[in-house]
């Protein structure tokens, strides 16, 4: 059984692009709090991106079809430990997302139920009776993953309950979702946004929504994050202005330059030169993900790997966007950049089902 | 379960289908994401610089100090001092180093904690003004314990200074004012950069010559992080040891600016003439002004009771307050707004206009038998035996009223009018202070368009005396009689030196002999026998003059104030030809006019003593004009900030002082 788990093996185009990614996180994190309560950031960064590569590589050592034989029992899990959060969970920045974990961790579990939705969507995927995606199946999915959404909406968390939504879009849409489905649940999202807007959403929620859509109304309050992070963006030019030298970062004009700024933190920093050099690693990545879905020996492999692909993707757009002003203030971190260690452990194991995926594609 | 594997072929389409469109899309996504960065870091570049420079660079203002002011001997009548101020950082300072802190500066500690709180900027790094004008001694101690004093620092403002603190000139000096939140908002002082605490002039010179006292402030940029913190030395060594911040610094300093002094200005007052003008009042209220007839310029501008400038600048609200609402108006300027009957005095312009018309003649003779009867009514001379037959020159010697009042009804109304504003009574002098006033010269138009009334002759006979409805200020009152001894030239009075204007004096061609009449009548007044103001002769020296009083008694006893006394005017000049000075003296309460002849006096022989002792004629007239700048190089800058150290090309081309 071993045969086929070798290192060689392992899709090392991908391994060295998530490298690239994880090293240049590194190196802005350490320039842009070496003055700050969180100098200490850079090298407990370092530790989780080791710790990141240990566990992908675990994470292919089981076949991925004996953990998708697991998923009601992963699911179960997850619905508890997010209840658990309500129990056990630690307030900050106005909610409550971390579980306190021996040895002064702090456990986000939002983070990993990323992992059970993608494996969740594929594995019903793969059961469908039909050739297609029915109505009814699109139901039940949805209100699969709507729940865990539904509790981390609560924490209150938008931003993360939002990510478990891409991988259930591709999903459904490469299931052959109908067209004329696609369209009636864009019309459908259509007339639920003013409801949430006024039922749903908090106010701090909304006040960000607000300030995203004109930062220039409040540019101490909530619009600041936006426009502190444009001109940090803006003024970074071509070149940038270097490691450590970006006014914006140093001088803490930048709010939280580790984790959901981090990008603004780097534009600056490393100008669009390093931005075109980022991007361009992530379309590296994502190419080098659907090229594993593509090659996937069942559908299963494939709808893991979209899975993955979708969340990566959104996480991307969302994060880069906000950056730029272009997306609200969701508190979406930049994967494999921003520091933390649940969201980078988290994308380590995604990476490593991918893996997961392209070493048995020579079985079957 | 079941996991099905076999993918039929309209699966494996579908499939290719769909990833193909989601391929699409992701660089869909990231061409949008480079095209946005793209925008913000090169199409928008210099705009988001100027926005992060503006982020991180605090603009301090460096307060320039006002100009200074002098007598024409260049005495100092005003300039400037240190004021020292204490300013603490909320965020740095420390519970002990507040205790501290207050026990130097003999305060509760919890008074300076509150000062502290309730002005707290937006951040707790920005520091915040605790303790303003403490003694020298305070700061030495506060600068002594600098160490065990975080977040403490000082900072010197320059702030207006009065000398001849009895407020001897503060008539003339004015004071100043905090701008207003409305003066902010106004255009006037918006567009030439009045900030929050500028002090503006607000009465006297002080207001008439703020532009050019006033200076220009200076401005330093520090560079500040997101809460408002300041780099200083100390906290860059600490943080930082990258040159870049030096290098960031500097170009700070380079955009810095010095801050342009105002110029002083050199008055035409002479301190020793105000002394002596002030002396002589006494505790009396009233006024004293005198004036240069051949050049305008003021020697002396004095009105009683006087008020302490530096009460508006560093004085409490209380102390304000007390100036402003005191009964005795301090802040009035009785020599240019105090509107009174010129009484007497007002026959020697009768006398003039007289001649000049021909209604009488030197040798003109009019019999006093002590009254003058008008159709039905009497009116009375102030010698109620009557003077006998008096001539133009007599009658001004003895201030005798019934020759005036023929002079009067003879020359009618209009004819008064008119010679009185050939003097300049009834329109503002042009002196350069603010609020003057401009008297009333009546007429049988005025009478008409104010009380749509006739004009009854009668009233012309108290006119003619200096009364009825005639109001002149002292200054106008000294202008008017010194243009007529001169001559017939009347100058523009003025306090700040200025180039001679002969195109702005106001000339009547006279006839030298008329005014040699007059002047001789008033020579007599100081100096014959019969004469009234005896008290104002000064040996070795032509003191001409004339008495007068103000009949404020028959007006206020109405109103039920017959205490007061009758107010008394006298105005002389020196010397008979072509006087050098004239001076008018308003004495409130003084009931007659010789009561007042004494000031006149002093002030006069003040002059002269000081005249011969210096034999060469006054610096005045050798020495440019107007306002000189003041050389930058005696004035010690407020402790410029460490920052402008080597600041060397001001920025915006604004000239800075070497």
């Amino acid at each position: 059984m071993a045969s086929y788990r070798t290192l060689r093996d392992l899709d090392w185009p991908l391994l060295t692009i998530t490298l690239a990614l994880c090293s240049l996180g590194v190196l802005q994190v350490y320039s842009a709090t070496r003055d700050t309560v969180w100098r200490d950031a850079w090298w407990k960064q370092i530790i989780y991106v080791v710790a990141g590569f240990i566990v992908l590589w675990l994470t292919t050592k089981i076949d991925y079809h004996a953990v998708l034989s697991q998923v009601p029992a992963l699911y179960g899990l997850s619905i508890a430990g997010l209840i658990a959060v309500y129990v056990f969970g630690v307030m900050a920045f106005g909610s409550r997302r971390w579980i306190p974990m021996p040895g002064g961790f702090h456990l986000q579990v939002s983070e990993f139920v990323k992992l059970v939705i993608i494996l969740l969507v594929a594995r019903y995927l793969t059961e469908l009776k039909s050739e297609r995606v029915e109505a009814r199946d699109l139901l039940i999915l949805g209100g699969l993953v709507g729940f865990p959404m539904l509790l981390v909406m609560k924490q209150p968390d938008l931003g993360t309950a939002l990510t478990y939504a891409p991988a259930l879009a591709v999903g459904v849409f490469l299931a052959g979702l109908r067209w004329q489905y696609i369209v009636a649940i864009v019309v459908l999202c259509a007339l639920v946004v003013p409801l949430a807007w006024h039922f749903v959403l908090k106010d701090y929620q909304k006040e960000r929504l607000i300030s995203f859509a004109d930062p220039d109304r409040d540019p101490r309050g909530s619009g600041y994050q936006v426009i502190q992070s444009q001109i940090a963006v803006g003024s970074g030019g071509v070149w940038g202005k270097g490691v450590t030298r970006g006014y914006q970062t140093q001088l803490r004009f930048l709010p939280v330059p580790h984790t959901d700024f981090i990008f603004s933190a780097f534009a600056e920093e490393h100008g669009f030169v390093g931005v075109v050099v980022v991007l361009g690693l992530y379309f590296l990545l994502l190419m080098q993900i659907v090229q594993n879905a593509q090659a996937a020996p069942d559908r299963a492999g494939m709808f893991i790997c979209m899975g993955v692909a979708a969340l990566l993707l959104f996480h991307v757009l969302v994060n880069a966007g906000m950056v730029v002003g272009r997306m609200p203030v969701t508190g979406i971190p930049l994967p494999l950049m921003s520091a933390g260690g649940s969201n980078t452990l988290s994308m380590f194991m995604m990476l490593g089902l991918v893996n997961n995926v392209r070493l048995r594609r020579f079985v079957s | 379960m079941t996991v099905r594997d076999d993918l039929s072929e309209v699966e494996r389409e579908l499939v290719r289908e769909r990833l193909n469109l989601w391929l699409v899309g992701v660089g869909g996504i990231v061409a949008l994401l480079l095209m946005r960065f793209w925008i913000l870091q090169v199409v928008q570049f210099e705009t988001w610089t100027f926005f992060a420079r503006d982020n991180q660079v605090r603009k301090v203002v460096v307060p320039a100090m006002r100009g200074n002011i002098f007598d024409r001997n260049h005495q100092l009548l005003a300039d400037w001092r240190q004021s020292y101020n204490v300013t603490v950082v909320p965020g740095d300072v420390t519970d002990e180093a507040l205790f501290r802190l207050a026990e130097i500066l003999g305060m509760v500690p919890e008074d300076l904690r509150w000062r502290m709180l309730k002005n707290q900027a937006w951040s707790r790094f920005v520091p915040v003004l605790v303790a303003e004008d403490i003694s020298w001694e305070e700061l030495a101690r506060v600068e002594e314990n600098r160490l065990s004093l975080p977040g403490v620092d000082t900072e010197i403002r320059p702030v207006r200074k009065y000398y001849r603190d009895s407020g001897l000139f503060s008539h003339v000096l004015g004071y100043l004012g905090e701008i207003t939140r409305e003066e902010l908002d106004d255009e006037k002082y918006k567009s030439r950069g009045y900030r929050m605490g500028d002090w503006v002039g607000r009465a006297g010179v002080e207001r008439m010559l703020e532009d050019k006292l006033r200076g220009q402030d200076g401005v330093s940029f520090r560079l500040v992080d997101a809460r408002g913190r300041q780099f200083s030395a100390d906290y860059l060594g600490e943080r930082f040891e990258s040159a870049i911040y030096h290098d960031k610094i500097r170009e700070l300093e380079e955009m810095s600016r010095m801050p342009r002094p105002g110029y002083s200005a050199v008055l035409t007052l002479d301190l020793r003439l105000q002394a002596a003008a002030a002396r002589e009042m006494g505790d009396h209220f009233g006024s004293v002004v005198a004036v240069d007839p051949h050049t305008g310029e003021i020697l002396a501008l004095y009105s009683a009771p006087v008020y302490d400038p530096a009460v508006f600048i560093g004085g409490d609200k209380a102390e304000r307050r007390a100036a402003l609402e005191n009964p005795d108006k301090p802040l009035y300027n009785r020599a240019i707004q105090g509107i009174y009957p010129p009484g007497s005095i007002y026959k020697i312009i009768m006398a003039a206009a007289g001649l000049e018309t021909g209604t009488i003649t030197p040798k003109t003779r009019v019999s006093c038998g002590g009254s003058f009867t008008f159709g039905k009514v009497r009116f009375g001379c102030w010698k109620h035996s009557g003077h006998g037959a008096m001539t133009v020159e007599t009658a001004i010697m003895q201030s005798c009223d019934v020759f005036f009042y023929n002079v009067g009804n003879r020359l009618g109304i209009d004819k008064l009018a008119e010679y009185s504003k050939m003097c300049g009574l009834g329109e503002k002098s042009g002196i350069d202070l603010p609020h003057e006033k401009e008297g009333l010269v009546p007429s049988q138009e005025w009478k008409m368009r104010t009380f749509r009334q006739k004009w009854y002759a009668g009233e012309t006979i108290s006119v003619a005396i200096g009364q009825g409805a005639l109001t002149v200020t002292p200054l106008q009152l000294a202008r008017a009689i010194g243009g007529i001894a001169s001559g017939g030239v009347w100058h523009r009075p003025h306090l700040v030196r200025e180039r001679r204007d002969p195109e702005r004096a106001r000339r009547a061609e006279l006839n030298l002999d008329n005014v040699n009449k007059v002047v001789y009548g008033m020579w007599g007044v100081v100096n014959e026998g019969g004469g009234t103001g005896g008290r104002a002769r000064l040996v070795g020296f032509d003191v001409c003059g004339k008495t007068g009083t103000a009949q404020v008694a028959s007006l206020e006893a109405a109103k039920g104030r017959s205490h007061l006394k009758d107010n008394a005017w006298f105005i002389g000049f020196a010397p008979k030809q072509s006087p050098e000075i004239v001076v008018v003296a308003y004495w409130e309460g003084g009931e007659h006019g010789y009561a007042a002849a004494p000031v006149v006096r002093d002030v006069i022989k003040a002059y002269f003593d000081k005249k011969a002792r210096n034999a060469q004629p006054p610096p005045v007239l050798a020495r440019p004009p107007v306002l000189l700048p003041k050389p930058a190089a005696d004035i010690p800058a407020p402790a410029p900030p460490a920052v402008l150290r080597e600041a060397s090309t001001p920025a915006g081309g604004i000239q800075r002082e070497p």
